[in-house]
């Protein structure tokens, strides 16, 4: 009896959600045909996997000293040598993969809904709500973005926190203004004239008729940045704005290493490979989600 | 006979650059009573679909008055809600005025949602199945997405859409222009049908005038924001007065060779409502023009013989 | 005593190769256009009328494909000469073809004079003054007022119809044989529509163009056109003067359609039952016949051929087989005298 309920709910659910389905399938059809797209979310997955299970995965603790092993080449015991503290290499670029990783996500989590919230408000409502929302973002995008870091650096000390804030302060104006275009197009449209027949309220066209399409575009610029993110984090790190030792992180991990380069080449490199890969991974992925989105290769789609 | 609407001096100015406007509803007047099918007929830039959202509120008026039922609609920001589910709308484009990324049943509910009319998920589905076989359509097609869908089903969501709410009014924007041809009978006849089911007054915006005959049992001819004709269908087919009608019975094309006179040249291009011609707007066009009048005085609206009125010195 | 076809499509076939499936966009259409006559292609969405006009100028887009067929051009089969030939002697030159929108096909960066005098100097080796020169002759010919000023706009300046008539310069400036006109006046103003037609009507007249017009209304064809011919889902279901189409269809399409729209001797509009079929599985036999009120079983299982019904006028229809053939019977009886008389033919 229980069984038969499941079924028939699994039935009608496969029924109610049909659009739904098939879309799915296009895009696992659509992600398949390019090899391209493959790679990056191959790559990326594997930093998603580093970066949850490292503790699993790295044969040693990232920050555990070992004085007597400074700078020892690749060998079967330290697959990637060791650095000038005697660290496991391998272990630490693992572990860094999670620390690229949350940099990219906290910068996003505060950007991407500030952007839409303030872009849309500005798109809709148009007038001085939308000036003084372009103008603010005006300002904040003019900011070069490692002069804001010195300054915050200078103020409150750097850090990792510092690197984020400054990243997601100079770039929430990219997001806002790809949200208020969105809008400026989307609310001419007659769909949005025939909620407001219909007597919709202004919070729920935005929230359940607007947004629903500026989604899209939005997911492929943050995926698209992803790279940029991890490359500016590392270049902060680089310049000891960013993470201070002894966090694992890539970019500062290039920085304590560069002395090295010559004679112990793998102290640098490796963590400077990481880091290639890393945006290698996250532009191929977000070229793909690009192209996939793309209303013209889409059956039927607007 | 109930008077629903009445239009007094009704005028529409959309900001054009610095200073200058677009004309596009310059002084309109007229009334529509209960269960009327009234039609609004014109060319481009004749002020019929500004009109028409005017009627139902979703565009304010720069002067003038518009009554419902006696109450001033235009001295309201924004209706409240049994008002503005008595006066609904469908509009010319199947494929954008249905939301692209929303199923069929968040579409055709979203007014049922806004106005509490269901009280659970349940009779949300119960009630717009209904309205999906009342309209030609099957459950199948709620969980379906816009470009699933043909034109003419799109057309059939669209009119579900504004007759799920019970309005008293429903305007309809060139609901079949389009369509095709054969897919434009089947929603015509359905649009009928549902009037007698549902007790709805219509206003029927279309260029198409021998579609208004078959439809409508009143009709105004409009022309550069003014009306120039109006009155009982018949009529004002058995007998057009205003030289603008005249002239686009002769143009349109006719199956019966025999139907066609000579034709009555419309010479020029139709003028730019941002700066009509002043006077009476036709006269740059008009084969019958008298003379000077014609270019300073814009002629009222007279009743020439029973409920047919026309806009024109040649009557004065 | 037959006279040459200027254009002639014989079992022209084309095909879709969509993610869907093959779209089976004609289903062997046969045309023939005499010199100096306005030929209207009447049909609806996806009838194949477009396809056929591309077909002509071998522009069948990807994903479509001609599969099999002949467009016979003067008697040459444009579908076997090169892209090259077809470019340098056909295309623009001997056919020309104008659109619904004018003013998305004309060049926005150039202006009207310009684009107009370009053509005239690639096409017919003018030296500039000469080109505009003619130019100015040809804006004056499809009644621009003021030709001198409008060579100098540019297209978004013009309304529709000025911008309609412009193309139409463009495209009988080369002289062409046959001027396709798809859909022309459709997203024009009816008042302007008359216009635009009546341009048309003058310029066969006056230069001997053949004009082939393109449209889904049939009344603009009945007020035009010489000829007609109706189109369904892919397959030309019914051929003959504008007189025998409008006051004695035989199709059960055309009659179906004349019924459903609005027109000045409707006075009620008759549906056609059923709806459009999805040309990736078309129904079998004869395309119409789920819809048909007179469908019988062989409509279902063989495809109809062109046949005549009386002069110049054919349908493909198997309600006119019978006729048809009880007709050819008894031309065949009487030119041999004697003979077979007497023989009555079974149903």
């Amino acid at each position: 009896m229980a069984k038969e309920n499941l079924q028939n709910w699994t039935v009608s659910w496969r029924k109610r959600h049909f659009s739904e389905i098939s879309n799915f399938k296009e895009t696992v059809y659509l992600i398949k045909k390019s090899p391209l797209t493959m790679v990056g979310l191959a790559i990326i997955l594997i930093l998603i996997i580093m970066a949850i299970f490292a503790s699993y995965i790295a044969p040693y603790d990232p920050l555990t000293m070992n004085l007597d092993n400074r700078l020892a080449p690749l060998s079967r015991v330290h697959l990637l040598g060791t650095d000038e503290l005697g660290r496991d290499i391998l272990s630490r670029i693992i572990y860094g993969a999670g620390v690229a990783l949350k940099i990219v996500l906290i910068v996003l989590a505060i950007d991407l809904p500030l952007g839409i919230l303030l872009g849309l408000t500005a798109g809709y409502f148009g007038g001085w709500v939308d000036e003084i929302i372009m103008r603010i973002a005006d300002i904040f995008m003019a900011f070069p973005r490692l002069i804001l870091a010195m300054a915050i650096g200078t103020a409150l000390g750097p850090s990792l926190r510092n690197t984020v804030i400054a990243i997601a302060l100079t770039m929430w104006p990219v997001y806002a203004r790809l949200a208020r275009g969105e809008t400026l197009s989307i609310k001419e449209r007659t769909f949005i004239e025939a909620e407001r027949a219909l007597g919709t309220s202004n919070f729920k066209i935005l929230v359940f008729n607007i947004l629903p399409m500026c989604i899209s575009t939005l997911i492929v610029r943050a995926t698209l940045d992803m790279g940029n993110i991890i490359r500016i984090a590392a270049g902060m790190s680089f310049l000891g704005l960013g993470t201070q030792p002894p966090t694992p992180d890539w970019g500062l991990m290039v920085s304590t290493g560069r002395n090295f380069l010559v004679n112990q080449w793998w102290v640098p490199t490796f963590p400077g490979f990481a880091i290639l890969l890393a945006v290698f991974g996250f532009n191929l992925l977000g070229d793909g989600i690009r192209d996939i989105s793309d209303p013209h290769l889409r059956r039927g789609r607007q | 006979m109930e008077e629903l609407i009445q239009l007094k001096e009704i005028k529409k100015y959309f900001p054009w650059k610095k200073h200058k406007h677009v004309k596009a509803v310059d002084g309109v007047s007229l009334s529509i009573n209960k269960r009327d099918i009234f039609g609004l007929v014109g060319e481009s830039g004749s002020g019929k679909t500004t009109l028409g959202r005017m009627m139902i509120h979703l565009i304010d008026s720069t002067s003038g008055s518009i009554f419902y039922k006696g109450e001033d609609i235009t001295k309201i920001k924004k209706l409240e809600k049994s008002l503005r589910r008595n006066m609904q709308i469908v509009f010319q484009d199947p494929y954008s005025s249905l939301h692209p990324r929303k199923k069929i049943k968040d579409i055709i509910g979203s007014g049922l949602r806004t106005h509490n009319l269901i009280k659970s998920e349940g009779e949300l589905v119960t009630k717009i199945e209904q309205f999906l076989n009342l309209v030609g359509m099957g459950e199948e097609h709620l969980y379906r997405y816009p470009h699933e869908l043909s034109g003419g089903q799109r057309q059939r969501v669209a009119i579900a859409r504004a007759l799920i709410l019970n309005p008293e009014f429903v305007v309809l924007d060139e609901p079949t222009s389009s369509l095709d041809v054969s897919v434009q009978a089947e929603i015509l006849n359905l649009l009928k049908k549902l009037r007698e089911g549902f007790d709805l007054t219509y206003v029927f915006i279309t260029h198409d005038l021998y579609l208004a005959r078959i439809i409508t049992e009143k009709i105004a001819i409009m022309y550069l924001g003014k009306i120039m004709e109006y009155g009982e269908t018949e009529s004002i087919f058995k007998n057009p007065l205003h030289p603008y009608t005249e002239a686009l019975f002769s143009v349109i094309p006719k199956l019966d060779p025999q139907k066609r006179t000579e034709k009555i040249v419309l010479r020029g291009e139709i003028p730019s409502p941002i700066d009509p011609p002043l006077g009476c707007r036709f006269h740059t066009r008009c084969a019958k023009k008298i003379g000077e009048i014609c270019e300073k005085i814009s002629p009222p609206l007279k009743e020439i013989e029973e409920k047919h009125f026309v806009s024109c010195h040649l009557y004065d | 005593m037959a006279k040459e076809a200027l254009l002639e499509i014989k079992d022209l076939r084309v095909n879709f190769y969509t993610y869907r499936g093959i779209v089976k966009a004609l289903n062997g259409v046969n045309l023939k256009i005499y010199e100096g006559e306005f030929f209207g292609l009447v049909g609806e969405t996806g009838c194949g009328k477009s396809v056929t006009a591309s077909a002509v100028l071998n522009l069948v887009q990807n994903p479509g494909k001609i599969e099999e067929g002949e467009i016979l051009f003067k008697q040459k089969n444009l579908l076997k000469m090169s892209e090259k030939e077809i470019r340098e002697k056909i295309r623009g030159k001997e056919i020309t073809m104008i659109m619904q929108y004018p003013i998305a096909a004309l060049n926005p960066v150039i202006n009207n004079g310009d684009q107009i005098a370009e053509a005239l100097i690639a096409n017919k080796n003018m030296n500039e003054s000469e080109a505009r020169k003619r130019t100015i002759e040809l804006l004056r010919e499809v009644n621009i007022p003021e030709p001198e000023k409008i060579a100098r706009q540019f297209p978004h300046q013009l309304s529709g119809g000025m911008a309609q008539r412009v193309m139409i310069a463009m495209m009988i400036s080369t002289e062409p044989s046959l001027l396709i006109a798809d859909e022309p006046t459709t997203a024009l103003d009816v008042s302007i529509q008359s216009q635009v037609l009546n341009l048309l009507k003058d310029l066969i007249s006056k230069h001997r163009t053949t004009v082939l017009l393109i449209t889904h209304d049939l009344s603009v064809v009945a007020e035009t056109c010489d000829r007609v011919g109706v189109m369904y889902a892919g397959d030309m279901v019914e051929v003959g003067t504008v007189d025998q189409i409008i006051n004695n269809p035989q199709h059960p399409y055309t009659k179906g359609l004349i019924k459903a729209i609005p027109s000045d001797r409707s006075k009620e509009l008759v549906e056609i039952r059923g709806s459009v079929p999805d040309l990736v599985n078309p129904p079998s036999g004869c395309r119409f016949h789920p819809r048909c009120d007179y469908a019988k079983p062989i409509c279902k299982k063989e495809k109809p051929q062109l046949l005549q019904i009386e002069n110049d006028h054919m349908t493909s229809c198997f309600l006119y087989e019978e006729s048809h053939n009880k007709r050819l019977k008894e031309e065949y009886a009487e030119e041999y005298k004697g003979g077979e008389n007497g023989r009555t033919d079974s149903a």
